[in-house]
């Protein structure tokens, strides 16, 4: 018996080193799925703000370009974009997905999840879950209200 | 008949322990030959080598015997080199190479018990001078006979970027000694 082979047996058999159950390894890949499809849905809905907030707090002022800075609500769109990295990671790293080039990988997520955003929030999702819970209705009123201010997305264009 | 490596290893997971002594028996060598090429000092190779037996037996119930089991031993072994590669990061220089060659050559190495001819002895040279991730592929395609497919599932990489890193590899593997054909020595 080589002194590798008598090694790891040892450690196997006095119980230094113990196999894991299967139970174990279906337990992390129903954990991992759950991450990705919790992931995906915390995205979707992010990037749902991204394009939904301005628009409901907004029109189009007379310069647009800084009119569209000004009304991009960015902590989301940031929290959005850091959650497509995350989700690509996951994916990439706990699926197959690795047989696919990466670039091909991140276009088609960064797609599925811009898209679904999108369609989420022209959809009337907001309004009727929002409502529903009270608090999407305290965000509009506390966007129009900063923009009746001047300290909101839309920077003061409903002030007079 | 010969049990293959899957049934041996499903005997593994149905708990029969005295069957991962026949696992350990079928791989030691090759794996050993492929930790020595990447890491290129026999000490980390021993240490890399006992890692992955004790972690494929820890994780081997994640396993699926429909697949091929090879494959998933050489992507333990795999992350155990690149680990040890990390932690003992060095890169060879052509004069350090030499000393560790007549060092070896003194003992009866892995090394020379695995190749006798000169030629594979510079393309060993050659290896430890090329990046890690082209060595690899250049290890598993030449050395260890894998397909492109098998090489992309050890490795986690897509199969165009398996293809890549290997002409990339022998390009710079020719970069350094002009006189080797890669495909003429192996």
């Amino acid at each position: 018996m080589s002194d590798l082979k008598e090694k790891v047996m040892q450690s196997i058999n006095k119980k230094e080193i113990k196999m894991r159950t299967k139970g174990f390894f279906r337990l992390t890949r129903a954990l991992v799925e759950i991450g990705i499809v919790g992931i995906a849905l915390l995205v979707i809905f992010l990037i749902n703000l991204s394009f939904y907030l301005p628009r409901k707090g907004c029109g189009l002022g007379v310069n647009r370009w800084n009119h569209l800075i000004s009304v991009i609500p960015w902590e989301i769109v940031i929290l959005g974009v850091g959650g497509i990295a995350l989700l690509i990671w996951i994916i990439y790293r706990y699926t197959g997905a690795y047989k696919k080039r990466l670039l091909l990988v991140i276009g088609i997520v960064s797609a599925i999840v811009l898209i679904s955003g999108f369609l989420l929030s022209v959809s009337n999702f907001n309004e009727t879950v929002g409502r529903g819970f009270g608090r999407m209705h305290n965000i509009e009123q506390n966007i129009n209200t900063n923009n009746e201010n001047g300290n909101g997305y839309c920077g003061g264009k409903n002030k007079k | 008949m010969k049990e293959t490596d899957e049934e041996v290893v499903m005997r593994v997971q149905a708990g029969d322990k005295d069957a991962y002594g026949e696992v350990i028996d079928r791989f030691e060598k090759p794996l050993c030959a492929f930790i020595f090429r990447i890491l290129g000092d026999k000490e980390n190779c021993a240490d890399a080598l006992q890692e992955t037996f004790l972690k494929a037996y820890k994780n081997i119930n994640s396993f699926d015997p429909k697949r091929k089991f090879s494959s998933w031993i050489y992507r333990v072994a795999h992350n155990e080199a690149i680990t040890h590669y990390r932690k003992n990061s060095k890169h060879f220089t052509l004069e350090e190479i030499d000393e560790i060659e007549s060092k070896e050559n003194n003992e009866e190495t892995i090394q020379t018990k695995l190749d006798s001819e000169k030629q594979k002895h510079v393309l060993d040279k050659a290896l430890l001078t090329i990046p890690l991730k082209y060595r690899e592929v250049i290890v598993f395609r030449y050395y260890e006979e894998k397909s492109y497919e098998e090489i992309s599932e050890i490795m986690r990489l897509p199969i165009n970027t398996v293809g890549t890193y290997l002409s990339r590899g022998k390009a710079e593997i020719k970069k350094h000694f002009n006189d080797i054909n890669i495909e003429e020595i192996l």
